[in-house]
């Protein structure tokens, strides 16, 4: 609701009433300890990355007058800073909101908890490099890139991006670093790329009310989906382990599914499907059911050593996981 | 010290964007310099600059109308602040505090400065409540008016069983929106639903709203009719009901203007915003209730499901039997059987 009002606020500015200014707010990197960062901001464009050596922060805006007012005030004690605008009245629509600006750049090695809240802008946010251990991220009404372009330095405890009406598109999410990531998604289309750098299993709990979610994985990792799917659809989340193999094939060379309704001819095809295994460095896995013997081979190669593990629910809107993305390249 | 300088460090003082800013006659005139062997424990404030930082200042460099440099050597273990300027720190400059800069227009933001505090005035309060009792007023003389039949059958449901009137209202309000969800979700499952959807949401809300009035209405007039019990007036049943509506709606929403009249004390305001509150709760769950249990009645009357009391047990009206419609049917007043009289 906030973020509403705060977008309309400054979309509604007045132009007439209007005159420019700009905030230019730094500090230099004193102490190390973990920040605490909380970013508001209306509507314009906003961009979020790394600050340049050696400021702790550093805050650029451009902003209409009679609308809004800016923030930039620093806590020492508790070591947080509060960046961005605030508004407080409304007029008639007829601004040109898209002028605003705002950058916003944090230091590289300083552990940051950061909250930012966006009504209507056109989002860029770049944390390739930062040390971020919690990420919360609201939005509007947005066109939203986050990108984590390199790994984040540190472990992350939660990532937790609620987006409203919005084209989103997140990349390099591998590289957060997050054993677990939310997604709250209202209408829109919404894209997470989970390429760059895995270093483990990953759990996205996404909630997409009308809007369309495309996961694009690599081919190499495994999908475990567990998301509802109420009045809407999901798609493509099948699980990616290496795929079953049944060798029963009469050619001792090739394996194929054929000939798997005579459980009495399984022991030779056991065999040779167990040995071919053997001779590829695979390990074979023998599944006995009532009427069909499987031979589940899965190579070293094609072991996937990360899962991304999909839970959450599509109310009426869609979720699809394409998992043709490059390898993950984990470590 | 020209005016134009002192009017601009008290534009510069008054910008939501500044920081603190010293006296007007702590500022001095024209470029400063620090020198790198320099070590000032004061605050450095220059109008029409700039400030040259090649040394230690241990307190805030203020700069209105001109720059500030903080060279290599330079050190300032408070904040650098420009207005109208803009702050420079040099690779190996060090500021202890914040750098801020406002290269661009400065002074007071008129609009936000005069912005509304957060809250009403207590007149603001006074003049909607008193707004709202005159809307109340042409409400229920409107329900009066064109559902007179509806109200009379929520206002007889409501005299005769309040507990029941009021459990149904609170459910009955508690399940309103969940209702209303259900039913847009279940349209929509159907291509014709989603259409229709906005129809039928636009028409759920008028519905309550509907029931809402005539069950407030309702409560009103059984107030009024409360109220005037014991006086003897020579009225019409016409004018005796408007006269119950009226006074009921005025008990009520009268409340409300008491209560933002009695907004400067602050306990008392507060206290009687809570009453008023309460009541008007009560009021409106009772009064949708009363219409919900109306209707419920009805129903099952029209069912044939409805038990008899025996009349001779229910006092005054209530031997009458009501219809689907909410009014009731002729039917004889039972009496009681003619004495046995000896004939003479």
């Amino acid at each position: 609701m906030r973020l509403t009002l705060l977008a309309v606020a400054l979309a509604c500015s007045s132009a007439s009433a209007q005159e420019w200014r700009t905030l230019d707010v730094t500090r230099q990197l004193r102490d190390p300890a973990p920040l605490n960062v909380d970013i508001t901001y209306g509507a314009g464009t906003f961009t979020l990355g790394p600050a340049t050596p050696p400021d702790l922060y550093e805050m650029h805006l451009r902003y209409p007058t009679g609308r809004t007012a800016p923030v930039a005030t620093y806590d020492a004690a508790s070591h947080s800073v509060h960046l961005g605008i605030k508004s407080q009245n409304f007029s008639m629509p007829g601004g040109d909101a898209d002028q605003n600006e705002l950058h916003i750049g944090l230091a590289r090695g300083v552990p940051l908890d950061l909250t930012t809240e966006i009504g209507a802008a056109d989002v860029k946010v770049d944390l390739g490099g930062l040390a971020v251990q919690q990420m919360k991220l609201k939005t509007g009404a947005t066109d939203v890139t986050l990108a984590f372009s390199s790994p984040n330095t540190m472990r992350m405890r939660a990532m937790d991006l609620t987006v409203g009406a919005a084209g989103f598109k997140a990349t390099g999410l591998a590289n957060a670093n997050a054993d677990h990531i939310a997604l709250h998604a209202g209408i829109g289309d919404f894209e997470l790329y989970f390429d760059g750098t895995w270093t483990g299993d990953i759990w996205l709990d996404a909630k997409v009310a009308l809007g369309s979610l495309t996961i694009h994985v690599p081919e190499d990792v495994r999908v475990e989906t567990n998301a509802k799917a109420f009045l809407g659809s999901i798609d493509g989340g099948h699980e990616r382990t290496a795929a079953p193999a049944r060798d029963t094939s009469d050619n001792e060379d090739e394996a194929d599914t054929s000939d798997d309704d005579s459980s009495s001819d399984d022991a030779p095809a056991v065999a040779r499907a167990s040995a071919k295994a053997a001779t590829q460095g695979a390990k074979p896995v023998v599944v006995k059911t009532k009427d069909v013997t499987i031979v589940k081979v899965t190579t070293g190669a094609q072991a996937p050593r990360y899962t991304l593990h999909v839970v959450g629910s599509a109310t009426l809107g869609e979720i699809t996981v394409d998992h043709k993305l490059a390898g993950a390249g984990g470590q | 010290m020209t005016d134009a300088m002192r009017r601009d460090i008290d534009r510069a003082r008054h910008d939501p964007a500044s920081i603190s800013i010293p006296a007007t006659s702590a500022f001095t005139v024209g470029m400063r310099s620090v020198d790198s062997t320099a070590k000032l424990d004061q605050v450095v404030a220059t109008v029409d600059g700039p400030i040259e930082v090649s040394g230690l200042v241990e307190g805030d460099v203020v700069s209105v109308d001109g720059d500030i440099h903080v060279h290599p050597s330079g050190h300032i273990t408070g904040n650098a602040f420009a207005a109208h300027g803009n702050v420079v720190v040099m690779p190996g400059g060090q500021v202890d505090g914040e750098i801020r800069s406002l290269p661009e227009a400065i002074g007071p933001m008129s609009p936000i400065a005069a912005a509304p505090k957060a809250g009403r005035s207590p007149w603001r309060s006074l003049e909607l409540s008193i707004a709202w009792l005159c809307l109340a007023l042409v409400m229920g003389i409107g329900v009066l008016t064109f559902a007179g039949d509806r109200l009379d059958t929520a206002s007889t449901s409501l005299s005769e069983q309040f507990g029941r009137s009021l459990l149904f209202g609170i459910i009955g309000l508690l399940a309103v929106i969940p209702v209303g969800v259900i039913m847009i979700v279940l349209l929509c499952i159907t291509i014709i639903g989603i259409v229709v959807a906005p129809l039928a949401a636009i028409a759920y809300v008028l519905l309550v709203l509907g029931v809402a009035v005539l069950g407030f209405t309702a409560v009103a007039e059984t107030t009024g009719q409360a109220f005037y019990r014991r006086r003897a007036h020579a009225l019409t049943d016409r004018g005796a009901r408007l006269r119950a509506v009226v006074t009921g709606i005025v008990i009520y929403m009268g409340l409300w203007v008491i209560a933002a009249a009695a907004g400067w004390i602050p306990v008392a305001g507060a206290l009687l915003h809570v009453v008023a509150s309460a009541v008007t709760f009560i009021a409106l769950a009772s009064g949708f209730g009363s219409v919900i249990a109306a209707r419920y009645d009805a129903r099952k009357a029209a069912r044939g499901e409805m038990r008899t009391p025996d009349a001779s047990s229910l006092p005054g009206m209530a031997w009458q039997t009501p219809t689907p419609v909410g009014g009731v049917a002729a039917a004889r007043r039972p009496t009681p059987p003619p004495s046995q009289t000896p004939s003479s």
